[in-house]
């Protein structure tokens, strides 16, 4: 197989933690060519870090290169479409992190500017990706569990989630005063930050779209400003019934875990994180996880899958492993959940429809 | 030693029955009533605690009350205009037979104490066995007293779903509640399991908040075999009379009666939230 040309925008947490090693390890499949940052420090960072030929602070001028097959974005998801319009315009496949974008009048241009350009577009439900969720998936096609009634998931983070990664360069400042993971100019929190996993998770396990949803959110943690706490009931039009509660800003020494539970009318289905590290340390400050991240069940090695099986549909002209709808319409949910949470409505998901707004 | 009860327990099942037989044991000089029917007069005016079947609690409750004695009984289904009343002022509490079991009765212990800090949320999810789906009502009823026990404070909002899981009845309850302390309630009560011979079920009930993390799965509280026949197990819960009623001295020794009311208003909304398919404000 010819080895694709990469590029990669925006260096930051999600870059470092899970994209940039991912491609080093497919590095028979992918050549990084460039990468992009806003912040010029950031972006040399990786580079010296992963081999990139060249760094640019302004990301259009990676797009102008004309030896880039692909792009992997990897901004905050206020900047999606924008990016991703102006690289499909550049003629370039793209993959693109979660969530897709921060409306769904923006998820569709980017469908839309794909299309028209005839470039793939994929969006990193890394999730989809894992062992253990292909693995309750493949159970619940094969009808081990009957027919699906209701799935539940539970997410936990602590506040220090990122602090054993030893990254090179986290969240980006906007204004320069706060992370845009934090502000709510930028973002609406939990809802997009993780949800956005647990709908498309419960969507795929529900195997129909959603009717409707009913949700409660609050700032939970000190000094954040944007809602860490979401808990929500999703019904979807086949009648399953889906339901999260997430919760972020957990004290240090609590685990990152997320937990899924299908129930059947034959049976069910359960995947933890085990108990819930597979390596812990106990003294005196409590227990503490110093690999939890990067070695949970519910990651192990998605990214590597995620970016290998874009890479390997570009290269056979296939097309993407997932299809980038089902991420609008996991945006679709995040989004209802976050306007039925500040207003206490039950929210229908044809309210969302561009159409209806 | 006092020729008058202590203590008055109402109720004719095994539950009342062992609870009599316990306290009884535990206080040998403090005699214990049972007073199995309603149709026989409160013999004292010690303290009751209601212990009876659901149909029976409204009675028992209602009688005590208008024999002038304060009582703490099991979730009341429907109370009238005077037991709302009473709950109210605090002449009526309300507890839940969770309390009876060991670990969620020190669970409800730690969440009051300030373990978790500011506490964020409750999550409580009570799988049930399909051949069981005719106690959903009082299943929810148990797991919501429950909750608002681990929040104690004003219930402001509920939003409801429900499901009939396939079935011809309600199913699933699917409950959000929201406290006037922020705190948000994910409560979830479904017949889906597969059919057993008890009731119990799967049984999960975590509070988060800023410093810790309370976790509590009481069905793990078993013996469980995996053998060439398949896997069995038998929970060897603890007799909860013992917890049921130290609950019941609790409630009986709070100022307020925030818990019980919560836990009433909130047995109330779920159904108009559910016919609404919209928040309530309560």
């Amino acid at each position: 197989m010819t080895k694709l040309r990469a590029g990669l925008i925006g260096t930051g947490t999600i870059a470092h933690s899970a994209h940039l090693p991912a491609m080093q390890y497919l590095g028979h499949d992918i050549e990084l060519i460039a990468v992009a940052d806003i912040r010029a420090e950031a972006a040399q960072a990786a580079v010296k870090k992963y081999g990139a030929e060249t760094w640019y602070s302004d990301y259009r001028e990676l797009l102008n290169r004309d030896d880039i097959d692909f792009v992997d974005i990897c901004t905050p998801e206020f900047l999606h479409c924008e990016q991703v319009v102006a690289a499909a315009e550049a003629g370039k496949h793209i993959l693109c992190e979660k969530p897709m974008a921060a409306t769904v009048d923006e998820a569709d241009r980017m469908i839309a500017a794909a299309k028209a350009n005839d470039v793939m577009l994929m969006i990193g439900h890394s999730r989809r990706f894992t062992d253990r969720y292909r693995n309750a998936w493949q159970a619940v096609a094969e009808g081990r569990i009957g027919n699906v009634q209701i799935v539940r998931e539970n997410e936990r983070r602590p506040v220090a989630m990122y602090s054993a990664l030893d990254l090179a360069t986290g969240y980006w400042s906007p204004d320069g005063d706060r992370p845009w993971i934090s502000d709510p100019e930028y973002t609406e929190g939990a809802a997009l930050t993780n949800a956005v996993h647990e709908m498309d998770l419960a969507r795929w396990f529900a195997g129909a779209d959603a009717l409707s949803v009913q949700a409660e959110s609050r700032i939970a943690g000190e000094c954040v400003e944007v809602a860490d706490f979401l808990t929500y009931t999703i019904t979807f039009k086949n009648g399953v019934i889906g339901g999260a509660e997430i919760v972020n800003n957990l004290p240090s020494g609590y685990p990152y875990f997320h937990m899924l539970e299908v129930y059947g009318d034959q049976g069910s289905v359960r995947a933890d994180d085990p108990d819930q590290s597979p390596y812990a340390v106990w003294s005196q400050g409590g227990m503490q996880f110093p690999v939890n991240f990067d070695q949970l069940l519910h990651i192990d090695n998605a990214y590597i899958r995620e970016i290998g099986w874009f890479v390997r549909a570009i290269q056979i002209g296939a097309p993407p492993p997932l299809d980038p709808w089902d991420a609008r319409q996991a945006l679709a949910l995040s989004l209802a959940a976050v306007e039925s949470s500040k207003t206490g409505r039950t929210v229908f998901l044809s309210e969302m429809e561009p159409s209806s707004e | 030693m006092s020729n008058q009860p202590a203590l008055t327990i109402a109720g004719d099942n095994d539950l009342s029955t062992n609870a009599a037989r316990h306290a009884i044991a535990a206080v040998p000089d403090d005699p214990v009533y049972l007073w199995r029917s309603i149709a026989d007069p409160v013999v004292s005016k010690a303290p009751v605690v209601v212990l009876a079947d659901v149909a029976e609690r409204a009675g028992f409750a209602q009688a005590a009350l208008d024999a002038g004695i304060p009582a703490v009984s099991l979730p009341i289904k429907d109370p009238d205009v005077d037991l709302k009343q009473a709950i109210a002022d605090g002449r009526l509490r309300l507890m839940s037979r969770l309390h009876g079991l060991p670990t969620l009765a020190r669970l409800q212990q730690d969440a009051m104490n300030g373990t978790v800090g500011r506490r964020y949320g409750v999550f409580a999810s009570h799988r049930i066995p399909v051949n069981f789906a005719d106690e959903l009502d009082d299943v929810v009823d148990d797991l919501v007293t429950y909750c608002c026990s681990l929040i104690d404070a004003p219930l402001s909002r509920v939003s409801v779903t429900t499901s009939d899981l396939g079935t011809s009845e309600t199913a699933g309850w699917f409950i959000l509640a929201r406290f006037a302390d922020e705190t948000i309630a994910t409560i979830e009560v479904a017949a889906v399991l597969p059919e057993a011979d008890e009731p119990a079920g799967e049984l999960l009930i975590e509070v988060t908040g800023s410093d810790a993390v309370l976790r509590a799965a009481p069905e793990q509280q078993g013996v469980l075999i995996r053998g060439a026949e398949g896997v069995s197990r038998s929970n060897w819960y603890a007799e909860p009379s013992d917890f049921l009623l130290q609950r019941a001295t609790q409630l009986r020794d709070l100022e307020t009666n925030t818990t019980s009311l919560s836990a009433m208003k909130l047995m109330q909304k779920r159904f108009e939230a559910a016919t609404a398919n919209q928040a309530v404000e309560v």
